[in-house]
């Protein structure tokens, strides 16, 4: 009887361990945090980093791994540049998006794709860390001593289709965003993590260009 | 005009507008030294995917992955979302995964017909002799066959042909690397506007 009741409090402990983020803590009354780093994103204006893409295929046990560079500036200005393995350019300007390949580029505007709109706009609010105030995700906030993590389940129909969950953490220092993390239905996991951030330095607006 | 004129003409148009191909000239080989094997698809890992249908353009990751279970085909864009997830047995292919929009039986039979054209593993073929050298043929289904054309060299595979006892419908053009191994394909449709391109991806060494 002894041993069921402690195994059984084994359970429920294991559980209850699970349930949170290793490593951090949630944060029930999360109002104080979410005027901090709305007023911690504003103050970045631009951002120069490199960016390393593994994407996890659950079911086969393996990882792709991809490279390059990425630029932001304010207000919605994205460049994302893949250099290795292969080389891939995708810009934001706007509503403008340019997608570019080893043999063709292709233009849209978001204002015609409902889901492109959806995904640019989930691109540049992440990066900007803006998407606190996006009503297609619910927000779980968590902290540990030198990051937040925000844990976002999309709710809105487009995005619903596709995740079933996307993660962002956050430097305290400096509130720039470390890593993105977009969960799959199917189970698989793109972790985008950038290193040798610049914030604020000067980004030229000719890696924008969408022409 | 002689009476048989007309359907003589009506046939090359046919011929011409449906790519009747030269299959009826193989004749089975003297020599049957040449079988099918791992030298005859492409081999496992990563590829850039591009796809042209009619106007659109699509790029991606295609992973080839050998199991125990068989090949299995997963695409992504460059980005990681991940649109299908193929697995391919000798002669056999199933859906492990498909984005729901992407699941229409046309869609999943083009693109599982066409990967497994280059990268499915194959029962044993018929050994054919033609003007190029030697074609391995292996049946598809009661209509359609896989025409491996390796010309005088068994293991110098040049391009995979889909098509019917007399008409060519898919033709996939391999590039090999230095040491002659398929690295690159090429696939493109003869009946409607469809091209897939599959270019090998140099992994960095760890």
């Amino acid at each position: 009887m002894k041993n069921t009741a402690f195994l059984f409090l084994l359970t429920i402990l294991a559980y209850t361990t699970q349930a949170q983020r290793a490593g951090f803590t949630y944060i029930k009354d999360d109002a104080a945090v979410r005027q901090k780093l709305s007023a911690g994103s504003k103050a970045i204006n631009a951002i120069k980093a490199d960016f390393t893409q593994e994407k996890e295929l659950s079911m086969l046990s393996e990882k792709i791994t991809s490279k390059g560079a990425f630029f932001f500036k304010k207000e919605n200005k994205v460049r994302l540049e893949y250099k290795t393995p292969f080389k891939y350019l995708m810009v934001i300007n706007g509503s403008k998006v340019l997608i570019k390949d080893d043999s063709k580029s292709t233009k849209y505007d978001t204002h015609n794709n409902k889901i492109f709109k959806q995904v640019n706009d989930l691109i540049v609010s992440s990066v900007q860390g803006t998407i606190l105030n996006s009503p297609d995700f619910k927000v779980k906030i968590y902290e540990s001593s030198g990051q937040y993590l925000l844990e976002m389940v999309p709710v809105a129909k487009g995005l619903k289709e596709f995740f079933s969950g996307i993660n962002i953490l956050i430097d305290k220092k400096d509130y720039s965003v470390s890593r993105l993390e977009m969960v799959e239905l199917s189970g698989d996991k793109t972790i985008i993590s950038f290193s040798n951030k610049e914030l604020n330095g000067k980004v030229d607006d000719t890696l924008f260009s969408t022409n | 005009m002689a009476r048989w004129t007309i359907p003589f003409l009506a046939l090359i148009s046919l011929c011409t507008a449906t790519s009747c191909s030269s299959y009826r000239a193989l004749k089975p080989a003297t020599s049957t030294t040449c079988t099918l094997s791992d030298v005859h698809r492409l081999p496992q890992g990563q590829y850039v995917m591009q796809i042209d249908i009619f106007n659109k353009h699509i790029s991606g990751l295609m992973l080839f992955k050998e199991t125990p279970t068989g090949t299995r085909a997963v695409f992504t864009n460059e980005m990681g979302f991940k649109f299908f997830d193929f697995e391919f047995g000798k002669d056999s292919a199933r859906t492990v995964f498909i984005l729901p929009r992407m699941n229409k039986k046309l869609i999943v039979q083009t693109f599982q017909n066409d990967l497994g054209m280059v990268a499915a593993p194959r029962k044993q073929a018929d050994v054919l002799q033609g003007k190029e050298g030697t074609v391995l043929r292996s049946k598809l289904n009661e209509k359609d066959f896989l025409y491996h054309y390796t010309g005088a060299d068994c293991n110098a595979l040049t391009r995979i042909e889909r098509g019917g006892k007399a008409k060519r419908k898919v033709v996939a053009t391999i590039e090999r690397d230095a040491q002659g191994k398929p690295f690159n394909a090429t696939i493109k449709h003869k009946l409607f506007n469809f091209k897939i391109k599959l270019t090998k991806v140099e992994e960095e060494a760890n």
